[in-house]
């Protein structure tokens, strides 16, 4: 997004203004071609820092592609970033990034459709609808003219925010410290069918499975769906939504959960001058520039300080506080699930077995024991 | 004159080096690294056959392979039979002819993913031109890319829109080179018109047609950033073709080993297919000599 990136140049350019000895080259790579990273990588001429995903921070620091960050960082230094993050930068107990900011969906939706209905959108976590609340709600907006009630934000490699569900329904996906598939089970047999319930019901338009080019915000805008699901309201921004909206919190059942999203920034074993590249990465991610990036890039914080401060952000700041709330509820092994180094394996395989049970017919103890025998072959010396 | 056997090495030099240094030798490693387990950023463990074991036991594997050979059953005929009925109602003269060649042909040189995105915002379910159009007809809209029925034929209708223009333009001209004094002397003999294409226009179109067989095999063999773009090989895996899996082994699952395998496979694939036309080219040039 072009203000991320100006975000990043203004980071660069105060850090220049301190360090004129150093230049710093900001090359821009998308999400989808991100394995151009890899390839210079492995070809040995990496760039000296890159931005990682949470979820990939346990790909690069045992190969080694990211350096460990312990010699020179204070032994208390994590104690400044929150759990989860802290957590999903470490591999072995060792640091191999710098948590930089964090996104967590919650839910968006058409007020004007809402007050039509009389549905009362939750106000706090607290308020958070159950299970059922969140179908009934949905099939009141199927009943009030709509086609659908609301749309996932589970393609584009988010097949993980399934777990979501996962989590909320008391399961989870890996057991004996995070080795083993916890699944089959019947938290996870429950939560299958019951997404998959959103299909079979009609809830959800069948085009929005975990492999599809469908995308949310525009069946939204275009007033196809009620509600949808997404990180931020940045792609509303772009679209042109003619109707009043607003953000609240995702579902809960047996507890509050919610995914780990956003980036840290690494420093690559290519790096000619290590110290300088640690010295940039820690003044990218000090509290002034963590408090510029995300109020202009619409992110959210991960340094304690900030979660509690009321952010000047430059687009829509109640809804950013809605998905600010949300982010509190990442529970610690979910972020450690989906940071162990096989990770993107298992994320593939979710992306292609819910995408089966959505769409194909496939049943939820086929689903699941064809997720447990990949994850099985994913960790094999684990 | 005398034969310098040296001179056309000379000028194949230059391709050659760079065939061998970003083709050849490439082919070679990939050969290599389908008996490792590699993840690219770091381990790197000898791993045998195991690869191809994995291989012939991956249900994935065989559905991949299924659908990329069933999507090259339909698109290597229908674009070449389309091809050659344009290149015939655009070789005679009528109104706007060239407009109508540059714009059966525009879609080839339009970049693949543009193409995609062109093609998303037609077959979209809910916001779609085709299902507008549908619905101004009253009649029902229809899941093109969501239903695991007819996820694959729009797909192909996607692609036969794209490569229908370069057949077009491969048989138009080939269609010039027909001797006019022939088919002139076979009109006058009392050949009618499809005598004519039959018995003369289309054997000397038969090199075109060796020529677009081929490529029109390698290329739906091929195919991956269409697919990639419009359905992400879904739903259920209906549209799920071998360069797309292997794409995902290779750069989502980090399985450079396992990829390579496939692609060696694909590579065995793809030359006994063209070995077989090109030996059934050389039979029937045989023939004719």
């Amino acid at each position: 997004m072009e203000v991320e990136l100006a975000a990043f140049r203004r980071i660069i350019n105060r850090y220049q203004a301190q360090r004129r000895d150093i230049a710093i080259d900001l090359e821009q790579v998308s999400y989808k071609e991100r394995a151009e990273i890899d390839t210079l990588l492995a070809a040995g001429v990496g760039p000296d820092l890159f931005r990682v995903q949470y979820q990939d921070v346990g790909r690069y620091a045992p190969s080694g592609a990211l350096i460990d960050l312990s010699k020179h960082l204070s032994k208390d230094f994590g104690e400044q970033f929150t759990a989860p993050v802290w957590t999903a930068v470490q591999y072995k107990g060792r640091p191999y990034a710098l948590p930089h900011h964090t996104d967590t969906s919650a839910i968006l939706y058409n007020k004007a459709l809402f007050d039509r209905l009389g549905i009362r959108a939750p106000q706090s976590l607290e308020e958070s609808w159950h299970w059922g609340e969140f179908t009934d709600v949905a099939h009141a907006i199927k009943k009030g003219g709509f086609d659908y009630g609301f749309a996932m934000n589970w393609s584009f490699g988010g097949s993980f925010r399934w777990l979501n569900f996962l989590y909320q329904h008391g399961g989870c996906l890996l057991k004996d410290n995070y080795r083993r598939p916890a699944i089959p089970s019947t938290d996870a047999e429950e939560t299958l069918r019951w997404t998959q319930s959103f299909f079979r019901k009609g809830l959800v338009p069948a085009s929005d499975s975990a492999k599809s080019s469908e995308q949310g915000e525009v069946l939204f805008a275009k007033g196809v769906v009620g509600m949808y699901f997404d990180v931020g309201p940045h792609s509303l921004k772009e679209l042109d939504v003619n109707f009043p909206w607003a953000t609240t919190f995702l579902p809960r059942d047996k507890q509050f959960a919610a995914e780990l999203g956003g980036n840290a920034i690494g420093v690559s074993r290519d790096a000619k001058d290590r110290d300088a590249a640690v010295d940039f990465a820690l003044f990218a991610t000090n509290e002034e520039n963590m408090r510029d990036f995300v109020t202009a890039g619409l992110f959210l914080p991960v340094r304690r300080k900030l979660i509690n401060e009321t952010l000047p952000y430059a687009y829509r700041p109640d809804e950013m506080r809605v998905h600010l709330e949300q982010s509190k509820t990442v529970p610690l092994s979910l972020a450690r699930t989906v940071t162990i180094p096989e990770f993107h394996r298992i994320n593939r395989v979710l992306g292609d077995e819910l995408d089966a049970a959505f769409t194909g017919g496939q049943s939820a103890e086929e689903t699941l024991q064809n997720m447990a025998r990949e994850i099985e072959r994913a960790r094999p010396e684990a | 004159m005398r034969y310098n056997r040296r001179v056309p090495w000379l000028f194949l030099a230059p391709h050659l080096s760079l065939f061998t240094v970003f083709v050849f030798l490439p082919i070679l490693f990939i050969f290599g690294l389908s008996g490792f387990d590699w993840n690219l950023l770091g381990y790197h463990r000898f791993a045998g056959f195991s690869n191809y074991d994995e291989i012939l036991h991956d249900k994935l594997f065989w559905r991949a392979l299924g659908n990329t050979l069933l999507f090259s059953a339909v698109i290597v005929p229908v674009t070449m039979a389309a091809g050659l009925a344009l290149a015939i109602a655009l070789n005679r003269p009528m109104p706007a002819r060239n407009l109508f060649r540059a714009a059966l042909y525009l879609p080839t040189v339009i970049s693949s993913v543009a193409s995609a995105i062109v093609a998303v915002w037609i077959f979209d379910e809910h916001y779609g031109v085709l299902n507008a159009f549908l619905i101004q007809f009253g009649l029902p809209r229809l899941p093109w890319l969501s239903s695991t029925r007819l996820a694959m034929p729009t797909v192909i209708a996607t692609t036969v829109w794209l490569r229908t223009g370069f057949c077009m333009v491969i048989y138009l001209a080939a269609l010039q080179d027909v001797p006019k004094d022939l088919l002139d002397a076979a009109a006058l003999d009392g050949a009618g018109a499809w005598s004519r294409f039959r018995y003369i226009t289309w054997p000397l179109l038969w090199p075109s047609s060796i020529f677009l067989l081929v490529t029109n095999l390698i290329y739906s063999i091929h195919v991956f950033d269409l697919i990639y773009v419009m359905t992400n090989g879904g739903p259920a895996f209906s549209t799920t073709t071998l360069v797309q899996y292997l794409y995902d082994a290779a750069f989502e699952e980090q399985r450079q080993g396992y990829a390579s395998a496939i692609s060696v496979i694909l590579f065995f694939v793809l030359i006994a297919l063209t070995s077989v036309l090109l030996i059934r080219r050389n039979t029937a040039e045989r023939r004719t000599a």
